[in-house]
């Protein structure tokens, strides 16, 4: 009856003028030997160039959905500013949290973190948005034209992500502090708190495996071997990650003796950082302000190595040799340049006169003469990225970012 | 099979007879404009909607036209779209394509489809550059001042009656997925217990499908719907 009425349809449309383009296309089949008049369609106009061997500077910005651009080889320059702020997700409309970023090491993709946590997302009789109670993402971009390739649906709350030295592989925590306390409200074991570490096949954009952790598991780095995957855990524990075992095996470890728990927790683990040397683990607790270290043959903490500092400390990073822990800490909003080995703060750079709020990340340039530095600012308000002098202790450059910027990456080009 | 075979060959003869004295051949953007104004573009059974259902082609939308969707006139080559949020002209149309459109799949850059989607928006973007449109999404739904009655009659005729049909009665409507506008609301008080149905109506009004409403509703941003007229849409909605 339908195809009757069509080709009746069809009849009376052709007789009804042959001049009628409707007529002569009689369905949504493509009609024979169609004439394209551009040779390339879809044809963009960006001109922004694919990132080169000089490196480009990549920001997550939390709050607005976007990735701050600046290229590397412009640090120390009067053309240290940003390049472009480009968008990120799966969604136009909705804001959904881009939380950190890791990069393929043949520099030929990169994978962001969605969240869907923002605060004031949005709100209406169907609840509020964005309070990280939907299931997250990591997305799989092309670093020539940020496009989106892939994504892959994880649990609330996205976190930490990173990548396996092959490129093969993505780590990528969930800090769900909201099921803590959807959890604790109803009075429910810590037990049942965990969240779980996705590990996914980077090529497939699909998970591998979903590790059940710790609560609010965040930072995630690997051992040196790759054989381990220590995470920072919300409950005052490290999780030691054996990835050698089928499933991967967990065990905890709590910071310090005396520490809470996932619901009252005194510590706060939060950010982590390895020494490329000993393989030390580094952990930034924020509410203790204190830098604790682990120490990986042992698995044990060494209550006599941590170090206090004036605020809590977030992302580190050490210097090749091992010898040196740049490690950024709020409240002051200072990065203080520590000795590992004697666990004492030799000098601190001050950056809140740069206009720093809320320093969150340090990285280092491949030369190590310069500390990239990103900080979160208001929430309201634009952060910040700062070009610091290692060796001078000074501010080079300072490049306003997004809203709440909370990690910084570089891209490598091909010449 | 046969069937086909015959239909195809009527079609042929259908053709041949049609030759306008040219090569007899359509182009792509001719055929990229039936496609934009034709809901089979998507494969979906459920889709009512076309290109055309939200947006005019003309370098201001005829009277009587109150699009969720700005002109797609000169918009081939605009800055960016979505209020900046995509950057490329085939994910913007894909958006739509998957998400008011139920496709399946997104629309691929080579398809014959897309490529005469393509040529026929780029015909009617004469501009090489164009800027972006503003697209102010009202993240919190919060009430508004109703407005005239006459005017919201207005407003509804010209925003909400090509899908939701006549009020009352949905007479004429899109399709059958589209709400009978405002009976729809009675079943409010016990969807949305204690809470205004005019909230809920200005929620699916601001935020379409998206934050979590459902359905596949486009949203009306506010420079397409301003909150005058939606506070006068109320007022004859009685809400």
């Amino acid at each position: 009856m339908n195809r009757t009425m069509g080709w009746m349809s069809a009849l009376a449309l052709v007789l009804s003028g042959c001049d009628e383009k409707v007529a002569r296309v009689l369905d949504v089949t493509p009609p024979e030997g169609l004439d394209f008049a551009h040779e390339e369609p879809w044809k963009e106009a960006s001109t922004l160039p694919p990132p080169g061997p000089g490196g480009r500077i990549i920001i997550t910005n939390s709050l607005d959905d976007t990735l701050s651009l600046v290229e590397l080889n412009t640090v120390g320059t009067p053309g240290f500013r940003e390049l472009a702020r480009v968008p990120v997700g799966l969604n136009p409309v909705e804001l959904e949290g881009p939380h950190h970023s890791a990069v393929a090491p043949a520099g030929d993709f990169y994978y962001v973190g969605i969240s869907n946590y923002v605060p004031g997302g949005g709100s209406g009789p169907h609840g509020a948005h964005g309070t990280g109670a939907d299931d997250g993402y990591c997305l799989k971009l092309d670093a020539r034209d940020n496009r989106l390739v892939g994504s892959v649906r994880v649990n609330p709350n996205p976190g930490d992500v990173i990548i396996s030295a092959d490129g093969n592989t993505l780590y990528q925590t969930h800090f769900d502090t909201l099921k803590i306390s959807e959890l604790a409200r109803q009075n429910r074991p810590e037990s049942e708190m965990n969240a779980n570490l996705a590990i996914i096949d980077a090529r497939t954009m699909t998970r591998k495996d979903m590790v059940e952790v710790c609560p609010a598991p965040h930072a995630v780095r690997l051992s040196a071997d790759e054989r381990t995957a220590y995470v920072a855990c919300w409950s005052d524990e490290v999780a030691i990650v054996d990835l050698t075992a089928q499933p991967p095996a967990v065990t905890r470890e709590k910071v310090a003796a005396g520490a809470g728990g996932a619901v009252t927790p005194r510590h706060q683990p939060y950010a982590l950082t390895l020494s490329p040397t000993s393989g030390e683990v580094w952990v930034s607790s924020m509410a203790s302000r204190q830098v604790q270290v682990l120490n990986p043959q042992t698995r044990k903490m060494m209550p006599e190595r941590a170090v206090p500092l004036r605020g809590p400390p977030m992302f580190g990073a050490f210097t090749s040799d091992g010898r040196t822990l740049y490690l950024p800490y709020q409240l002051v909003d200072a990065v203080a340049v520590i000795d590992p080995e004697t666990g004492t703060v030799q000098r601190e750079v001050s950056l809140s006169e740069a206009g720093c709020l809320n320093v969150h990340q340090i990285m280092l340039t491949p030369d190590e003469r310069v500390g990239l530095v990103v900080c979160e600012g208001d929430h309201v308000g634009p952060g910040t990225l700062h070009a610091v002098d290692l060796a001078e202790g000074t501010v080079l450059g300072t490049v306003e970012v997004g809203i709440f910027p909370d990690s910084v990456n570089i891209l490598w080009g091909q010449p | 099979m046969m069937r086909s075979l015959w239909s195809a060959v009527t079609l042929a003869v259908l053709l041949s007879a049609c030759d306008d004295g040219g090569n007899g051949r359509v182009t792509a953007a001719e055929y990229g404009e039936v496609l934009f104004n034709d809901s089979r573009l998507s494969e979906s059974q459920f889709n009512s909607f076309s290109c055309a259902t939200c947006h005019a082609t003309t370098p201001t939308p005829p009277a009587g036209r109150m699009d969720s969707g700005y002109t797609l006139y000169d918009a081939a080559f605009r800055e960016s779209w979505w209020g900046g949020y995509e950057t490329r002209l085939l994910d913007a149309v894909n958006f739509c394509y998957v998400n008011f459109m139920r496709g399946v799949a997104p629309l691929s850059k080579d398809s014959p489809q897309s490529r005469a989607l393509y040529e026929y928006l780029v015909s009617i973007s004469p501009s090489p550059s164009a800027p972006a449109r503003p697209f102010t999404v009202v993240k919190d739904v919060v009430e508004v001042p109703r407005g005239d009655r006459a005017r919201g009659q207005q407003v509804y005729a010209e925003a909400c009656q090509s899908c939701h049909g006549a009020p009352h009665t949905g007479a004429g409507r899109l399709t059958e997925l589209a709400s009978i506008l405002p009976e729809v609301t009675n079943d409010y008080g016990t969807l949305f217990p204690g809470v205004p149905k005019s909230l809920v109506v200005i929620e699916k009004v601001r935020h379409g499908q998206f934050f979590g409403v459902g359905g596949n509703m486009p949203l009306y941003s506010l420079e397409t719907l301003s909150d005058a007229d939606l506070g006068a849409l109320l007022t004859f909605m009685d809400l």
